[in-house]
């Protein structure tokens, strides 16, 4: 492979970090270990890098490789880290495959889902997901009960869903 | 044929379990027959994985801390360089870096300003003093004159030298809501900043620069622009929700205060302010944070240049400013190329 194709690949993967991020994610991978997984995934498509034909498509070849990868990593971890079995994993991995070649769209979606959210779930989610903390210490930070966070947190993740598929299907889109 | 109701509720329960990672051991099992039973299920748990990962990526950013990452990783920082320059064994790419516009030098005070708001212990008289302290500070600085500081930052030991390239220098200058930042780094040097209306521009060299508009900021952007704004409310939805508050003893003519951040957060230990007790103006703030700790250091209080707020005032003719009007496709590939694939969603589609 020469450098230009080279570089291509590069900025392939790099323009597909987001979708191979939300495939390690749907593989049931702990977010504590995605960034890890995907640093691993980044490093085997650099390495076969001469294996991808330019002018084909990037998503379905770096899928297929990224795929494997996280189902090995998973086998690595154990079984008491294992939720599903391999063929739960291959039908998860099909569907999401196929929801990620639209996640700009279904990015896109979640911005404006989260712009009408009212602010007190706003804050919640933000606490959650930008302050990365766990529900037990959002529940000590703001005096309430760990069970009750965890039920409103379970409604506005139910209620941004279906804002989602809501937006999208105005769009004339498959959520 | 109608769906039954209680299988989708119960998926949709323990998949949100093992989101939060509370799944009990005894349940995965009932997960996973739930998702053999029925495609629509597997479909849901999909959806709820994806939006787990989107909401990560979308709200999950170090808005706090990202000037750090500005000037630890301008612009020589990108997939593409890493690649060729690191080990080549393992060729490692940064999640969340780049964040270039989620910083300037006031962000010590917003965030003090934010834990003052929300925490809401005003009983606490030094703690009061503390935010009379900072409304007095927000005042001077809402004042038509120009303050600029010097940024510098310490790294631990152990952080690898080679994953970054530091700027010679960087000076950031601030006026109410705007600021422009000027960064150095041998011959290398630009500036990116906010103009009044709300959009962001950097500079691309001496002759060209790309805008991007405030309507069409993208989400990480627009939290990190806000938070830069000193708009206290819309800090309230933000993330410097819950930091505790010292007022220690003033040091000749500057009161200090420290923000420290009730648990993990941002990998941020603390902001250190130095208050000028006379002017109310901030003479140096420190952030502490993990690995590094950056430190804003008042060198000059002057008149504005109103045209340095905008990059035209930084370019020479002829000239040429990227904007979604012209070649706003341009613009998107060289913010990636310069700073990753998070560029991606700094301007909406």
């Amino acid at each position: 492979m020469n450098e230009e194709s080279r570089k291509q690949v590069v900025q392939e993967i790099a323009r597909h970090q987001s979708r191979l991020r939300g495939l390690v994610r749907c593989l049931l991978v702990r977010s504590s270990d995605v960034d890890d997984i995907l640093q691993e995934i980044n490093a085997v498509l650099w390495e076969k890098a001469d294996d991808f034909q330019p002018g084909t498509d990037f998503w379905a070849w770096a899928s297929q490789i990224a795929r494997f990868k996280v189902v090995n990593q998973i086998r690595k971890y154990g079984r008491e880290r294992l939720v599903f079995d391999d063929a739960i994993l291959e039908q998860l991995a099909e569907i999401a495959a196929d929801k990620l070649e639209q996640l700009d769209r279904r990015r896109e979606a979640l911005d404006h889902c989260l712009q009408r959210l009212p602010p007190p779930q706003r804050q919640l989610i933000d606490l959650r997901y930008a302050g990365g903390q766990t529900v037990e210490s959002i529940a000590e930070s703001i005096g309430r009960p760990a069970g009750s966070v965890r039920q409103t947190l379970y409604r506005i993740r139910t209620a941004l869903q279906l804002c989602i598929e809501g937006q999208l299907a105005s769009r004339g889109e498959p959520s | 044929m109608s769906h039954q109701p209680y299988p989708e509720e119960r998926t949709r329960q323990l998949i949100v379990q093992l989101i939060d990672g509370v799944l009990e051991t005894d349940d995965a099992p009932e997960l996973n027959r739930l998702v053999q039973s029925d495609p629509r299920l597997a479909e849901l748990v999909v959806d709820q994985l994806l939006l787990d990962s989107l909401l990560s990526e979308a709200v999950g950013t170090e808005s706090l801390t990202g000037l750090v990452d500005l000037i630890s990783e301008p612009t020589s920082s990108t997939c593409e360089l890493r690649l060729k320059t690191s080990d080549p064994t393992v060729h490692r790419f940064r999640g969340r870096s780049r964040r270039l516009w989620q910083s300037v030098g006031f962000v010590g005070v917003v965030a003090f300003i934010a834990c003052a708001f929300l925490v809401g212990r005003w009983e606490n008289t030094a703690w009061a003093n503390a935010v009379t302290l900072m409304k007095s500070a927000i005042e001077t600085h809402a004042e038509p004159v120009e303050r600029v500081y010097l940024v510098t930052e310490q790294r631990s030991v152990t952080t690898k030298a080679s994953d970054f390239r530091l700027p010679t220098h960087v000076r950031v200058a601030t006026m109410g809501d705007r600021f422009w930042v000027e960064v150095g780094r041998d011959a290398e040097q630009w500036k990116w900043g906010r103009e009044g209306n709300g959009a962001l521009w950097m500079t691309l060299g001496p002759q060209r620069a790309l805008k991007i508009e405030h309507d069409e900021i993208g989400l990480p952007l627009r939290i990190t622009s806000e938070l830069h704004g000193l708009e206290v409310n819309s800090l309230l939805n933000g993330i410097l929700k819950n930091c505790g508050l010292t007022r220690e003893s003033d040091r000749d003519t500057v009161a200090v205060i420290t923000a420290t951040p009730r648990w993990r957060w941002s990998k941020l230990r603390s902001v250190t302010l130095e208050i000028d007790r006379e002017t109310k103006a901030v003479r140096k703030q420190v952030l502490d944070r993990e690995q590094v700790v950056t430190t804003f250091l008042l060198i000059e209080s002057r008149s504005p240049k109103e045209s340095l707020y905008r990059a035209e005032g930084h370019l020479i003719e002829p000239a040429e400013v990227f904007t979604r009007l012209s070649q706003p496709d341009q613009r998107q590939r060289i913010l990636m190329n310069r700073f990753g694939p998070e560029a991606e969603r700094w301007i909406k589609k």
